[in-house]
């Protein structure tokens, strides 16, 4: 599990680098997929990668995260379009590969790219081996770890930033790979936050004066809380999370939970895919404590009502 | 005497007395309350409508007329969802 986990962070790195040079593209077919080092590499050997960068005319302002996709029954390829179609993948289930074609002016969109063009696509073969990708923030605290699932915007980097302060480990803020293996675990996803301009005034104490803004968005978060990261963590809890006025938790049914996250968490394409997130979500729902959490961004607060709440009395939250 | 089988592309899971049926090809899912559940989970083609109506009114304590119109109601839903094979 560290070593893939790691291996994914390296291709994001790797891309935000050279996020204005195309080579790296190119190195990343050639060296990462085409060429496995490790015979039992099955990340960079299991599925055939292409990437075509175009030269157009197309000026993208900022790596806004639009987003649709549909799937072709009778191809079995599942097509997704960032970026009003600056950004156009397909995945090929029966000749397992990727095919992804990307204008140049998104290169400078760097970790989010590698979000788009790799992860992504990646998650949906490594199903087969029993990894799970959702869009959601990991946290753990004393060995137990949380995950905050929401959609973009509703504050899972905030979450994980106040939570941090107070002491929390951070495994991920928005990617999370899950394995199902006797427990649940979370492992996380690339270690670069994208940061809000609110954000960072709210964390400036902890993340420091920056000139960065307006033009960029992005943080490493194990630069700055090298001894906050861990790689993994055996999954106690579910938060369905919404900022509001108040710190307020409810206890989910696990089918209620499973209603909220399923087209929030993941793509359901090929039948196959579709049966086995279904699967793999319902036992998570089922083998974890669900909560919805409203948050009112008081973290001195929001600690210790967690820790009462999730790990003291994790059954007496109304459900 | 009818029968009626779960079609092949719908999974279904248990949830304490709920349950959730995908159709897998559409990525389309439902929700079954307790009575549901149990008709659901007795569909598997070896029974006919009588048997499971009884099977419903003994269950549920309810008269045979009452799980005769429920149970018909709900199976014309999962019918009209494509949810079931109708051998009759």
């Amino acid at each position: 599990m560290y070593s893939y986990s790691r291996q994914l962070n390296l291709l994001h790195f790797i891309i935000h680098l050279h996020a204005n040079d195309s080579r790296v593209l190119d190195i990343l077919c050639d060296d990462f997929i085409y060429n496995p080092k490790a015979k039992n590499d099955f990340v960079r050997s299991e599925f055939h990668f292409y990437i075509l960068v175009e030269d157009d005319d197309r000026t993208i302002e900022k790596p806004k995260g639009d987003f649709s996709y549909s799937y072709d029954f009778e191809a079995n390829v599942l097509h997704l379009k960032y970026l009003n179609g600056a950004i156009n993948i397909d995945i090929d289930y029966t000749k397992r590969s990727v095919f992804a074609v990307i204008s140049r002016s998104t290169l400078f969109c760097g970790a989010a790219l590698g979000n788009w063009i790799m992860t992504i696509p990646m998650a949906e073969f490594l199903k087969e081996y029993g990894m799970y990708f959702i869009h959601a923030a990991c946290l753990e605290y004393e060995g137990k770890s949380v995950l905050f699932a929401g959609k973009s915007g509703y504050g899972k980097t905030t979450i994980s930033l106040g939570l941090m302060k107070m002491g929390w480990n951070l495994i991920a803020d928005d990617e999370v790979f899950l394995f199902d293996k006797v427990a649940f675990y979370a492992v996380g996803g690339p270690e670069k936050a994208k940061i809000s301009y609110k954000t960072w005034q709210k964390f400036v104490d902890i993340l420091g004066e920056t000139d960065v803004f307006p033009n960029k968005r992005t943080i490493n978060l194990s630069v700055l809380f090298p001894d906050k990261m861990r790689e993994f963590g055996k999954v106690h809890s579910l938060c369905l999370i919404r900022q509001g006025t108040e710190n307020r938790i409810n206890r989910l049914k696990p089918i209620d939970a499973f209603q909220c996250l399923f087209s929030l968490a993941f793509l359901n394409s090929n039948p196959e895919s579709t049966r086995s997130n279904f699967e793999f979500l319902a036992n998570l729902c089922r083998n974890c404590y669900c909560y919805d959490l409203e948050n009112n961004l008081d973290f001195d607060s929001l600690h210790t009502f967690l820790l009462d709440e999730l790990f003291v009395h994790p059954d007496r939250a109304n459900g | 005497m009818c029968a009626h089988k779960r079609a092949d592309e719908i999974e279904w899971k248990m949830f304490d007395d709920e349950s959730l049926l995908l159709n897998v090809k559409t990525g389309f899912y439902f929700r079954l309350n307790a009575v549901g559940s149990y008709i659901w989970s007795n569909l598997d083609g070896s029974r006919n409508d009588d048997e499971i109506i009884r099977m419903i009114a003994d269950t549920f304590d309810t008269t045979s007329e009452q799980a005769r119109t429920d149970y018909r109601a709900f199976i014309a839903e999962l019918s009209e969802e494509k949810l079931i094979l109708n051998d009759c």
